[in-house]
């Protein structure tokens, strides 16, 4: 089972929207919405439902662009659409506004709509706030409030494709909201009994919604967003760790394929947790990054295997002849970053950390990864990396009979080589922060003679680091080609992985078309919360620049939109003005920031006066000193998410 | 492979705790030579001789924090290649090798005083099982 997307979700609230929008082409008269208590209370229940709607597109936009207007209007340097998403959200914001303050006290708490069409709305409003929510699930909360990623998606989300998509997006749903305002609105007018907030509400909803709607379309003339950029914000996951999936005896082609593509997804997100955890945790070892770089070479050496097999099925790609020479370079590159791969392993030869052993949280799925790619590759179904289990390559005509089961193939290389590129980049910054804490040791006896020290270890030169390093960075760079190369023939064979690809190139060549999104607490400021609240505030009274402008008549709506946010900034200097005034509290109340302590480091297994820092408890009784040194949420999470696993015991990782 | 063969000879007769430990880290050279030379040609072999070669380095550098471990320059076992250009009879030999290595190191392992002693030859015994494993041929 794979992870829902963005375009999942997203089709279940059009789905709901056009249902509700088909419900508006019936005859007012016989919806039976005038005229009767039941339908005032369907028509102010529907329009706080627009107005959740509206609100959610706002804070779509929020995050797309994160300036108020005043920035728009005194900064040169935002983009056309920049400007337009900002205008475009404080107009569908002062949409929601109305609507909700006029279905404020209708509560459908207890009980459900009263009937289809809020319902309809209901549920596309859900389902729109989830799209959002999906989204976000890609980065967290930094403790500075400013956003940190804790998935490659994260990128994405932020790159100038996904904003376009998300503004033609909400463009796309302004319309349609703008036609059910009107259609409501004219409903309230028939029945003088509906209350004058929701009827003024609904009427000044329309032309706000119809000026989001063609804002946005204007701009995009200028920045269209293209088929391409939909899919990509279309094929965005949640960000979830799905839960490991082992190997099982006899998987076919297909489950051997999304097994990797599980594995694959479980190292990427487990690795990147592993990286600030570096400078202390006990169970990221030298032992497991060089057990991971031979994975990544063998995984590397079993792909330029299949690679070589599938040029031989040359026959199925006579319709895209550029397929073949793809797959022999895609094999090149893989043989390069095995060799690569191999280099970092032999760098790790000498080099040890504190403590030891196969710990690392990524080993158990690169280990289900490499005996997938095997199972793949070879004739044994039970195929493991040990010798007793050697078979011969498959058939080629057996490993891909058709093309679909050729790019279902490509697929599962290319998800493997997207890790090792990802894992190349983890493990080098993870090696930095463990150099960085002073974890990597090497044998007294391996240093120069005049290392004259009374320990059985003592830290690693500089050189010797230097050279694990540049290893790194030459398999990083050596596994990113692969992965490129892959993303190719991923398109060009409309492998299930393509939109890989799509995520590379948008990560690694677009320029983003806007800063990324500010904290949730930042972006949200000026939207009001949901109308659960007791009383919502009623409309501000116009300010003076806003009142000057509608005494000139004939301003639009966009041209009202900038005043009252000029008028909304000259109150805001105001009260910073007036809080400046204060008096400061007295000095040392707040609790100074203290660097945290390193963890007590001590060999147990090994011996005592092993290493300089001197001795410590078996690993599984080991946690950071005092708990002083925070783990990095995202990776907390990560960990929540994907518990580790094992297979190893008394130090060796079991393949049989 | 006779450097094999004097290899095991070696670890049999090995004696005392610091005699072992000595073989042990020259053990643990060859098999991260032999292995690393035949991952060159190993073919369907690659993954076996490669993770074999990464639990050679590890048993090495376990060896190296065993207290009882005399001091002193390395030795150039790690400069002997595999000189067998049969991949099944060189993993045959190493996998003899390991097999030989491991159950002296457990045996060490449960006569040695020092802790450090018993911790560094158990979870050096523990590598050499895991060559045994990747490089012994099929029962």
């Amino acid at each position: 089972m794979t992870a829902a997307t963005f375009g999942d979700v997203l089709a279940e609230a059009r789905r709901h929207l056009d249902a509700a929008t088909r419900l508006t082409a019936t005859r007012l008269t016989a919806t039976g919405l005038t005229g009767s208590a039941a339908g005032r209370e369907s028509i102010t229940a529907a329009a706080g439902m627009t107005g959740c709607l509206a609100l959610t597109l706002s804070r779509y936009l929020a995050d797309i662009a994160p300036y108020d207007m005043a920035e728009v209007i005194t900064s040169s340097e935002l983009s056309s659409l920049m400007r337009a998403a900002v205008q475009a959200r404080e107009a569908l914001q002062l949409a929601a506004e109305g609507l909700r303050t006029g279905s404020h006290g209708y509560d459908t708490s207890g009980r459900g709509p009263a009937d289809p069409l809020t319902a309809r709305l209901a549920a596309s409003a859900a389902a729109l706030a989830a799209c959002r929510d999906l989204l976000r699930t890609h980065a967290i909360t930094g403790t500075g409030g400013q956003w940190e990623p804790r998935s490659r998606w994260a990128a994405v989300i932020g790159s100038g494709p996904v904003t376009r998509a998300v503004a033609a997006e909400v463009a796309r749903w302004s319309k349609p909201l703008a036609y059910l305002t009107a259609w409501l609105s004219a409903a309230s007018q028939a029945d003088a009994a509906t209350p004058a907030a929701v009827t003024q509400g609904l009427a000044a909803a329309t032309p706000l919604l119809l000026t989001a709607s063609t804002t946005l379309t204007a701009a995009l003339r200028e920045h269209p967003a293209t088929a391409t950029d939909a899919e990509l914000l279309h094929a965005v996951p949640v960000s979830h760790v799905p839960p490991p999936r082992p190997p099982s005896d006899n998987e076919t082609v297909t489950a051997l394929a999304a097994g990797i593509a599980v594995s694959a997804a479980r190292v990427q997100a487990l690795a990147l947790g592993t990286v600030e955890q570096a400078a202390w945790a006990p169970e990221l070892t030298a032992e497991s990054w060089r057990w991971t770089a031979t994975g990544a070479a063998i995984i590397c050496d079993i792909s330029q295997l299949m690679l070589g097999l599938l040029t031989e099925r040359a026959v199925l790609f006579t319709g895209a002849p550029a397929v073949t020479a793809q797959l022999r370079t895609a094999a090149d590159s893989a043989a390069g970053a095995c060799a690569r791969w191999r280099v970092v392993r032999a760098a790790w030869q000498e080099i040890t950390t504190d403590t030891r052993g196969l710990t690392t949280p990524v080993i158990p799925d690169t280990r289900d990864l490499i005996i997938r790619l095997g199972r793949l590759a070879f004739t044994e179904p039970r195929w493991t990396p040990i010798r007793a289990r050697r078979a011969p390559p498959r058939d080629p005509a057996d490993l891909a009979p058709g093309p679909a089961q050729a790019a279902v193939v490509t697929g599962a290389i290319h998800h493997a080589a997207d890790t090792l590129a990802s894992l190349a980049d983890t493990d080098l910054r993870a090696v930095q922060a463990a150099r960085r804490a002073d974890r990597l040791y090497m044998p007294t006896r391996k240093l120069p003679e005049y290392y004259d020290v009374p320990y059985r270890h003592w830290k690693a030169p500089a050189s010797e680091i230097a050279a694990l390093l540049d290893a790194y960075q030459a398999a990083s760079a050596a596994s990113s080609r692969t992965a490129t190369d892959l993303d190719a023939l991923a398109v060009t064979m409309n492998a299930p992985s393509r939109i890989l690809a799509a995520a590379r190139a948008t990560t690694t060549s677009t320029a983003r078309a806007c800063t990324p999104p500010a904290a949730p607490s930042q972006r949200d400021e000026p939207v009001s919360e949901p109308s659960s609240q007791p009383g919502l505030a009623a409309p501000a009274p116009p300010g003076p620049v806003e009142q000057a402008v509608r005494d000139l008549g004939a301003a639009d709506l966009i041209v009202l939109l900038r005043a009252q946010a000029i008028d909304k900034a000259a109150r805001k200097l105001l009260t910073e003005a007036r809080d400046g005034c204060r008096e400061p509290g007295p000095p040392g109340l707040a609790e100074p920031r203290r660097s945290p302590a390193p963890p007590a480091r001590t060999p147990a297994r090994l011996a005592a006066k092993s290493f300089p820092l001197g001795p410590a408890p078996p690993i599984a009784d080991r946690q950071p000193a005092g708990g002083s040194l925070p783990p990095n949420p995202a990776d907390d999470q990560a960990a929540r998410q994907a518990p580790a696993r094992t297979y190893v015991t008394h130090g060796r990782l079991h393949f049989r | 492979m006779p450097e094999i063969d004097r290899m095991r000879a070696r670890l049999e007769t090995a004696g005392e705790l610091t005699g072992l430990l000595c073989a042990a880290w020259d053990a643990f050279s060859l098999l991260l030579a032999a292995c690393w030379d035949c991952e060159e040609r190993a073919g369907e072999l690659f993954a076996a001789f490669a993770f074999a070669s990464a639990a050679a380095a590890q048993g090495r550098l376990v060896i190296a924090s065993a207290p009882s471990r005399p001091d002193g320059p390395a030795t150039q076992a790690s400069d002997v290649s595999c000189a067998e250009p049969d991949l099944d009879k060189a993993a045959d030999g190493l996998a003899g090798l390991a097999g030989v290595l491991g159950e002296r190191l457990l045996a060490a392992a449960r006569h040695a005083g020092d802790p450090g002693d018993r911790a560094a030859c158990q979870d050096a015994a523990a590598q050499a099982a895991q060559i045994y494993e990747l490089l012994a041929p099929a029962e």
